[in-house]
């Protein structure tokens, strides 16, 4: 395990922005975490690198908690808003960051060059575009070869090769054994990451296996029957339709409607449970029409 | 060229900030228009006063020669002197009727008054005007009935030819010669960013051909400025239809004389004396910047040769090719003759050698200088394994350009300094000139009375004789006139005093002319009875004393100065005593050790210290706004104390490291120029403090002073001025780290010290008052004792304010310290 969040409790005005968020993250894993704007995503990475004042929890890397300066020997940030020098070069920012970490010039060209930040590394960042500022932040998150990498939304204002790229980086940085916590709104690419999506709403956190339960719900389809609603009514069973099809998301309800259905001489064409896509499901789980 | 040239004035024209030029130079001159109109009347009211006093005189002399003529009549020659009289108070009801119609046209009678006192000095008669003052006017009525002119306001003129002048020395400056090299060479650096020349370079134009045509549209602008600057000056004096007003004569001192000169001179020097030296300074900067020298070193390269200019022209006077004289120190030797003509054809002709020097520079691909500055590559930074934040503090206000900016402004400021002293020094001839006159006019004054009571006795002997002729009875009258002696020695001061002005330019001319005041037996202040003695009186002599003794010429003129007491009394005196304070306590010297006192004394330390906190310093709240860099340095493992600790150390090294440069600067320049000077000279210090055998007790002004030598002073206010930057160093932190803005901290922290400064002075008579530090802001008033006196506390001086600075300061540093990182509260 890497990161251990315990009963993380953030309020804005008496107003619980995160509720007793607990998590763990493990060596190696990538976590994409989704929510709409002011859901809270940005505020918890900045709980977990006391950036923001907490009002309850612990924040844990290999023992060390988030006030203790060797907190950040192990953890990196990819931070959304612009926290560079604007009149220092990207270099400036490298050498010191790599000072400070006591690495080796070679280090710093090595991710000069992995980036593909050569050509204008030495140039004022008040002169870079946002794309690449954003491909210095990564540089400089990467620097330091943390055991975790805390990134939110990585992939603003990248072009499609750098986005390509990026999503090469990352895996490279899987393969590496290095965890990453990715907050996006491109769900399309959090998709092609990672299985592993973590949802925030109303400042509750909630992980994948509390909402494996959305993924879809079980579909029984009949043959020859046209109403199969106007026969469900004598069943005394709750029920769901849709497109003549029976739906639950209850495995156990599955069981009681097939003896039910057979009982009645119903011919069961298919019983499916279909995957459904991030895009429905934060649909689904955000009640977006 | 020419398209270069097109091109690039088609820039400076479509730019909009141009017309921000026309509008400043409106600007200045309503705002100098408006403030000469409420003021004017200051040459009105100096002729009322010369010729009221006149009057009294004259009304006074006629009394009594028409009272004599009835008691035992008048010769010949006293009958033709009451007639001139007669006459000279004619032309003073004249001239006193005009100028209370407020009409200045009075050259004629004025004329007619100075020759009617001319030849009443031929007869019997008491002179009663200063002869060489008198010559002045006659010389200046003179011009001004040549030419048609009437007096006018000389010191606040608001319609004139002189209000031209004003204007021209104020636009053809040179504040504004390096206004506009600032500005040429921010564009030149601009326009390299933006690759231009590269531009001119690939459309196939010559080096030539790009860097003349890019000089030429800026001296083009430069030559506008003047046409404009010079019509717009001109305009006031031209729709009142005072333009004639060009002819008038102003006095300029050369040597021990004072010479007329007409203001046109003036008009017509500075305008084309300006032009030149702005153009050689451009084309200066061209060379160097074509050649990729730095800011820094363009700045150093360009000031370098006219700071020797300047030194030269101070050690060795006037010289012929020396163009420092363009802007400064031409008056007596330039427009007293007709030299300026040649002087200027010849700087025109070495304006043409340098662009002809300049040539080969520009043409050629050669490079001197490598670095390059505001490149869009910056060095890299490779930073060192010690002091890892120190270094970053230190690169990001390099990269910001501040160290370089804060460089130039303090050497502004230094350099300011030691121009100032110098040029209070080399008017230091002008003052004793002045200083003499005054005495001579007072002089002059005393022996009109003197020699009145003179006559008088004579007249009362003569009419006691008349009566022991009558009577026959014999009346005991004394033969010899006691006044006489009185006359003899008005007469022996003011040759005594005539004879220095041949001394004016020596250089040990303040320690003649107190022997010669000194000779004219004023008496010791021990012979005055004790209860009058005040502070003034007793420091002057005893501080001449201790010169006397170590052989140290006195800085101010006289042999009679003033105490800060005086500067408390002159508040209740008129205008003409303040002035006289002021002329009696100004001091001159050009040593460095005298430059770093004025430094010290003039108190430039707040304004210094002012441009550490706007300009250079930083603290935590520089990295919240507008980008929140804190958290760049929060997220790495770093202690929230490390940064604010590691920004108040910066801010102190660099406040410490810059003064020191610049007071070495300051130094080196005026040792250069003046020499070292005395570290031993006695400074006055007060105390409140009551010991016979350490201090001297004034019970007038209820105050103890001594001496103690410049250079201890000096050192008691490093140690001041060093724990005064500690303790504004912590305050600005620590406000740094509650606010949020850097705009915000560096206003609140003004706010905070100008408040406590006014609140410490202000209260300054409290108990207790000594253990605010705001009180010792005043450094050199702290470090002489006046403060002390101010507060009847002993306990306000230099090493307590010093202690009490550090502790205070150190406090402020330790409650910074009181926080820590974010996180479960």
């Amino acid at each position: 395990m890497v990161l251990q969040v315990n009963q993380l409790t953030k309020k804005y005005k008496n107003k619980a922005v995160l509720q007793n968020i607990s998590f763990s993250i493990n060596t190696g894993e990538i976590i994409g975490l989704v929510g709409p704007n002011g859901a809270g995503k940005s505020t918890l990475m900045r709980s977990i690198l006391a950036l923001e004042n907490i009002e309850n929890g612990t924040i844990t890397v290999k023992d060390t908690t988030n006030n203790q300066p060797d907190f950040f020997k192990y953890i990196s940030f990819l931070p959304s808003d612009n926290y560079l020098y604007m009149h220092l070069s990207g270099y400036d920012h490298l050498s010191f960051v790599a000072n400070i970490y006591d690495l080796e010039k070679k280090e710093i060209d090595e991710v000069i060059d992995l980036i593909g930040i050569r050509s204008y590394v030495n140039q004022p960042v008040k002169s870079y575009s946002y794309g690449m500022r954003q491909h210095l932040l990564i540089a400089l998150s990467i620097l330091t070869k943390p055991l975790i990498i805390l990134m939110d939304e990585p992939f603003n204002g990248l072009d499609p090769t750098s986005t390509i790229e990026l999503k090469q980086l990352i895996r490279t940085l899987h393969s590496q054994e290095i965890s990453i916590l990715i907050s996006t709104h491109n769900l399309d690419i959090l998709e092609d990451l990672t299985d592993t999506i973590w949802f925030i709403k109303e400042g509750k956190l909630f992980t994948n296996d509390e909402i494996s339960s959305l993924e879809a719900p079980y579909e029984i389809e009949f043959m020859y029957l046209d109403n199969i609603e106007q026969l469900m009514k004598g069943s005394h069973l709750p029920f769901q339709v849709s497109e003549n099809r029976l739906l639950t998301d209850a495995a156990h309800n599955v069981e009681k409607y097939l003896e039910w259905l057979i009982k009645n001489g119903v011919q069961i064409q298919s019983v499916n449970r279909s995957k459904k896509n991030l895009e429905e499901i934060y649909k689904y789980f955000y009640n977006v029409e | 060229m020419k398209d270069v040239v097109y091109f690039i004035l088609k820039g400076i024209t479509k730019n909009k900030c141009i017309l921000l030029l026309p509008l400043a130079i409106i600007l200045l001159i309503a705002s100098l228009f408006i403030i000469n109109h409420n003021q004017t009347g200051a040459t009105q009211q100096e002729l009322v006063e010369i010729f009221k006093e006149r009057k009294i005189t004259v009304n006074f002399l006629i009394g009594r020669a028409t009272s004599k003529e009835r008691q035992i009549g008048l010769t010949k020659e006293q009958r033709q002197s009451l007639d001139s009289l007669l006459l000279q108070e004619q032309h003073i009801k004249e001239i006193s009727s005009k100028l209370k119609a407020n009409d200045l046209d009075i050259a004629s009678a004025h004329l007619a008054y100075l020759n009617e006192y001319e030849q009443f000095e031929g007869f019997d008669s008491i002179p009663y005007n200063n002869k060489n003052l008198l010559e002045i006017e006659r010389r200046k009525a003179e011009k001004l009935i040549e030419y048609g002119l009437s007096y006018t306001e000389q010191t606040t003129p608001y319609n004139t030819a002189l209000f031209t002048k004003q204007l021209f020395q104020l636009l053809f400056s040179p504040v504004t010669a390096f206004l506009f090299l600032l500005i040429f060479c921010y564009k030149y650096l601009s326009d390299r960013e933006n690759r231009l020349f590269d531009f001119f370079k690939i459309n196939s134009l010559s080096s030539a051909a790009t860097y003349y045509g890019y000089l030429i549209p800026f001296l083009l602008t430069i030559v506008i400025y003047i046409v404009i600057a010079s019509s717009l000056s001109l305009l006031p004096a031209l729709i009142t239809g005072n333009i004639n007003t060009i002819h008038y004569p102003i006095e300029v001192t050369v040597g021990s004389t004072l010479v007329m000169v007409p203001v046109w001179k003036w008009l017509v020097f500075l305008p084309i004396s300006w032009g030149i030296f702005i153009t050689l300074l451009l084309i200066l900067a061209t060379c160097l910047l074509k050649q990729r020298s730095s800011l820094g070193m363009t700045s150093a390269m360009i000031s370098t040769p006219f700071i020797i200019a300047y030194i030269i022209s101070l050690r060795f006077g006037f010289y012929m090719a020396n163009p420092i004289h363009l802007l400064v120190s031409y008056e007596v030797h330039l427009l007293t003759t007709q030299r300026y003509i040649s002087y200027l054809v010849g700087m025109f002709i070495l304006l043409i050698l340098c662009f002809i020097i300049s040539y080969p520079i520009i043409k050629s691909q050669w490079m001197i200088f490598r670095t390059p500055v505001f490149n869009m590559n910056k060095k890299q930074y490779h930073p060192q394994s010690k002091w890892k934040l120190f270094q970053f503090e230190h690169l990001k206000k390099k990269r910001k350009g501040h160290i370089l900016f804060t460089l130039l402004l303090l050497s502004g400021i230094t350099g300011g300094t030691v121009v100032i002293v110098n040029q209070q020094f080399q008017s230091m001839p002008i003052k004793a000139l002045k200083a003499i006159e005054d005495f001579h006019n007072f002089t002059i004054e005393n022996r009109a009375k003197w020699k009145m009571m003179e006559d008088d006795f004579e007249l009362e002997k003569e009419m006691q004789l008349l009566k022991q002729q009558q009577s026959g009875e014999e009346i005991d009258t004394p033969q010899e006139n006691p006044f006489t002696a009185m006359v003899e020695d008005s007469n022996y001061i003011y040759n005594a005093l005539e004879s220095l002005k041949g001394e004016i330019h020596s250089d040990d001319f303040p320690e003649k002319f107190r022997e010669t005041l000194q000779s004219f037996d004023y008496p010791t202040y021990k012979e005055i009875d004790g209860a009058l003695w005040t502070v003034t009186v007793m420091a002057s002599e005893e501080q001449q004393h201790i010169l006397d003794e170590k052989g140290i010429i006195a800085w101010p003129l006289g042999n009679h100065w003033v105490s800060n007491f005086d500067e408390l009394r002159k508040a209740f005196d008129n205008s003409k005593i303040i002035k006289r304070y002021q002329d009696r306590n100004t001091k001159y010297g050009n040593s460095s050790l005298f430059s770093i006192y004025k430094y010290l004394n003039w108190n430039i330390m707040l304004s210094v210290l002012a441009v550490f906190v706007l300009l250079l310093w930083t603290t935590m709240s520089d990295e919240r706004q507008p980008n929140p860099s804190i958290n760049f340095l929060t997220t790495k493992p770093i202690r929230i104390t490390s940064i604010y600790m590691t920004k108040w150390a910066y801010n102190l090294a660099i406040a410490y490291s810059l003064l020191l440069i610049s007071s070495i600067f300051i130094f080196l320049l005026s040792t250069i120029i003046g020499g070292l000077g005395e570290a031993g000279y006695p400074i006055l210090v007060y105390t409140v403090d009551r010991n016979p055998d350490l201090y001297f007790y004034s019970i007038v002004d209820d105050a103890s002073f001594y001496f103690e030598n410049l250079s201890t002073l000096i050192l008691k206010s490093s140690l001041l001025i060093f724990a005064q930057i500690f303790f504004l160093n912590s305050l600005f932190s620590l406000i740094g780290k509650w606010m949020k803005n850097h705009y915000a901290t560096i206003v609140v922290t003004l706010i905070v010290a100008a408040v406590g400064y006014f609140l410490a002075n202000r209260y300054i008579a409290l108990s207790g008052m000594y253990i605010n530090p705001f009180v010792y802001f005043d450094t050199w008033n702290v470090v002489d004792g006046w403060k002390s006196i101010l507060a009847r506390d002993s306990k306000i001086n230099y090493l307590n304010g010093s202690i009490i600075l550090l502790i205070s300061g150190s406090i402020l540093f330790c409650i910074g310290l009181l926080s820590k990182r974010k996180g479960a509260l």
